[in-house]
């Protein structure tokens, strides 16, 4: 038998070491997030393939050590921009390059790479045209996860080089979006939760010369934190729109602080018994806490049309979330208003508050 | 009646009111935030130190790899000789992802439907090693009346025949081989075909004897027919001379389909201390994983969760490729490792409509009695009336299918 028989009869044999052998085929992981005209994220490949594709092991040693991927960043980040395109209709969209790493994948170590794409205006439908790695690995496949800050990527499965195309629809989405993400800012505002509880603590009390008693009717309770709800909500919605109009626009580090000194103020007021017209309080400074709003919509990307509706519904969550809080606060404070414990907690929290929203001004300050 | 007392005046009962309002809109609130979570991503990406491996490649691999995407297309010398070297290479490592390699350097004739033979034959067997048997035998149909005399083209129909159980296309080809390769290889290519065939004692006798007698093949063809002896002897309850033929068979040229057989031997007579030691170090295809993670389990051993937290990873990957080839290793991990075997037998039946090996039998029948769902192995048990199997494993199999109520 010719060793050239015997070669093929080896290839043959495949037909029964095939089925144990099952292993994981290569994939490339692209994930990328939009916000207004720019998409970031990441890009993982699996060093075996770049070596394949690029050529990793520079001393030809059989080992890839990090020093010789770093040393091939040049040839890497060229690859990189000939097989995959990003654009914004027609528009390509340039991408830049951030720090090389390493992340474990099913299939084997890969090289990370953050990138961002930088559109020519506000993006609703990304192509995706992903063309890595097949020229060396025809069963590679590519999983793309495109998605709009804030919202849930959608997952496609590239099997060969051709464009993709993400229909992100208008940024937030739908108006359910939006209202979303309103109720998703306030919960998770911390600052904002703790200007509106401080105004809301000595509701359930009502001053009696030097010292405050507890209110006596639940309508009085009702009406004073109407009014304060009422003033923040009303001070807040004229700046959140203002600035996401684009008519003022303030720094965000200005902004976040003064945020933060507002809830001082607010935790101040109850421990030194200061104003008791706190609806004028939570409407003078609701009016700073309105441009921080704004500061998450525009990060979450605006839309070119429906830009009010986007602002109102985005409100209306703001509000939802407010609501749910101040529904669930309200009985229980009504409940303990007689109580002792009611007066040291409202104390105690109002200290703690300030101490927090002190520190919180310095770090936002000097960030 | 009197109203419970947290109704008793209006003012109790607006702030109960307003606190179910706000226990209401606050599970509303908590709904509409669920769907707003980001999407899950992998580990965060660390920053390795300069001297640190990230990756062991085959020296100048890449170059060779580089190398063919500049071939002309039209080069089918160069780039057959490519593919099957990349072929030979996932045979010995048992990583699919050459076979990648080897389609990428056929690719530019991979979706025609005209191209040369030799083309043809290994897109054929790279389609079978990926799964994908019915591609690989409309081409190895196409090529049989053609080449009468091509050893590969018969041995792979054979196999790929034998997979999805028609048996005299398998016997066909094997006979076919008859004018061009010695009788070794003749009898080799029957062997899976005569031990579903209920044959399995005629067709060690015939191997084991030429086999005795064969001293020019080379250390790949031995490996192969000791691996058959081995199975055909398991397969008849000899257990030591089966141990005995796979030893011989990984000493001659060891392959990731010998030791997960071995492996698998190992496993059924209770011995996973030794599956352990045989598969510590190179477990890296899934299949010899899935199979050490087993063993580790039996054995309580703590490696046992890391390892079986990379297949779950790994079975995830692949799932969301959309790869549907893997369900034999998924339903093993489910019923061995996982202990699920409601979703061992879920995959395990969509297994058995893609091939039908003896071991895919086997599997279906153990997930059927652990999942006590005695019906859903009815089709294997068909296939064992209809071939006349008989294997030592199957027909335990069956037995404690039985004796879980399973009479249908």
């Amino acid at each position: 038998m010719s060793r050239a028989r015997l070669a093929l009869v080896a290839t043959a044999l495949l037909a029964w070491a095939a089925p144990a052998s099952a292993h994981t085929l290569g994939n490339g992981y692209l994930q990328l997030t939009v916000r207004g005209a720019s998409a970031s994220g990441q890009l993982d490949l699996a060093f075996r393939d770049l070596e394949d594709a690029v050529g990793l092991d520079v001393d030809h040693d059989g080992q890839v050590r990090w020093r010789e991927v770093v040393e091939r960043r040049p040839e890497l980040e060229r690859y990189v921009r000939a097989g995959l395109q990003l654009r914004r209709g027609e528009a390509p969209c340039p991408l830049t390059f951030g720090a090389l790493g390493a992340v474990p994948r099913a299939d084997g170590a890969h090289l990370v790479l953050p990138l961002e794409a930088t559109c020519d205006g506000p993006v609703e439908a990304l192509v995706v045209d992903y063309g890595l790695v097949f020229e060396v690995d025809a069963q590679h496949r590519g999983m793309v996860t495109v998605s709009r800050a804030g919202q849930d990527g959608s997952l496609r499965l590239v099997e060969r080089a051709g464009p993709t195309t993400f229909e992100l629809g208008a940024p937030g989405g739908d108006v359910a979006g939006f209202v979303r993400q309103g109720v998703w800012h306030i919960w998770i505002g911390v600052d904002h939760l703790c200007f509106l509880i401080a105004l809301l603590l000595p509701a359930v009390l009502r001053r009696q010369g030097a010292r405050r008693r507890p209110a006596t009717s639940f309508a009085e309770v009702a009406r004073d934190v109407l009014g304060v709800v009422t003033a923040f909500t009303l001070a807040h919605s004229i700046t959140l729109a203002l600035s996401a109009l684009g008519w003022v626009r303030l720094p965000v580090r200005f902004v976040e602080t003064a945020i933060a000194l507002s809830v001082a103020v607010a935790a101040l007021n109850n421990l030194l018994r200061g104003v008791d017209a706190r609806w004028a309080v939570a409407f003078a400074l609701g009016l700073l806490h309105g441009f921080g709003f704004s500061n998450v919509l525009l990060d979450v990307g605006l839309p070119g049309q429906h830009l009010v509706a986007a602002l109102l519904a985005f409100n209306v969550g703001v509000e939802l979330g407010q609501l749910a809080v101040v529904a669930c606060f309200l009985p229980l404070a009504f409940l303990a208003r007689g109580s002792r414990a009611y007066r040291v907690t409202m104390w105690l929290a109002s200290a703690a508050m300030l101490v927090v929203a002190l520190r919180w001004s310095l770090e936002r300050a000097l960030s | 009646m009197l109203p419970p007392p947290w109704l008793r005046s209006p003012s109790q009962a607006l702030v109960f009111a307003l606190g179910s309002l706000g226990l209401a809109a606050t599970l509303t609130c908590a709904a509409l935030l669920r769907g707003g979570a980001a999407a899950p991503r992998g580990a965060p990406p660390s920053i390795p130190a300069p001297e640190d491996i990230v990756a062991v490649v085959e020296a100048r691999s890449g170059a060779a790899s580089r190398a063919a995407t500049g071939l002309a297309a039209g080069d089918v010398r160069a780039r057959v000789a490519l593919a099957r070297r990349w072929i030979a290479s996932a045979r010995r490592s048992g990583d699919p992802r050459q076979l990648g390699r080897a389609q990428a350097a056929l690719a530019p004739w991979w979706d025609r439907a005209e191209l040369p033979d030799e083309v043809r034959l290994l897109r054929a067997t790279i389609a079978q090693s990926l799964h994908h048997f019915a591609d690989a035998r409309r081409d190895l149909d196409a090529l049989a009346p053609r080449r009468p005399n091509d050893v590969q083209l018969h041995l792979t129909r054979a196999a790929v025949a034998a997979v999805t159980a028609d048996y005299p296309a398998a016997r066909q080809s094997c006979e076919a081989l008859a004018a061009s390769a010695p009788p070794l290889y003749v009898a080799a290519c029957k062997a899976p075909v005569e031990l579903v065939s209920g044959r399995a004692d005629a067709a060690y006798q015939e191997l084991a004897a030429l086999d005795a007698t064969n001293e020019d093949e080379g250390p790949q063809v031995r490996a192969w027919s000791a691996t058959l002896l081995g199975e055909l002897a398991a397969s008849l309850g000899d257990l030591a001379g089966a141990e005995r033929h796979l030893r011989r068979a990984l000493a001659a040229e060891p392959s990731v389909y010998t030791k997960a057989a071995l492996a698998d031997l190992w496993l059924s007579s209770r011995r996973p201390a030794e599956v352990v030691s045989l598969l510590a170090d190179a477990a890296e295809a899934d299949g010899l994983l899935l199979r050490l993670a087993i063993a580790e389990r039996r054995l309580g051993l703590g490696s046992a969760a890391a390892h079986a937290a990379q297949l779950r990873e790994r079975f995830a990957a692949t799932v969301a490729r959309g790869d549907r080839t893997h369900r034999r290793e998924q339903g093993l991990f489910e019923l061995d490792v996982e202990g699920r075997a409601d979703v061992a037998l879920a995959h395990l039946v969509e297994n058995w409509a893609l091939q039908k090996e003896p071991i895919d039998a086997l599997l279906l029948l153990r997930a059927a009695a652990a999942a006590g769902a005695p019906a859903a192995a009815a089709p294997v048990r068909a296939w064992i009336r209809a071939t006349g199997i008989r294997d030592r494993a199957i027909e335990d199999a069956e037995r404690a299918l039985a004796a879980t109520g399973g009479r249908s």
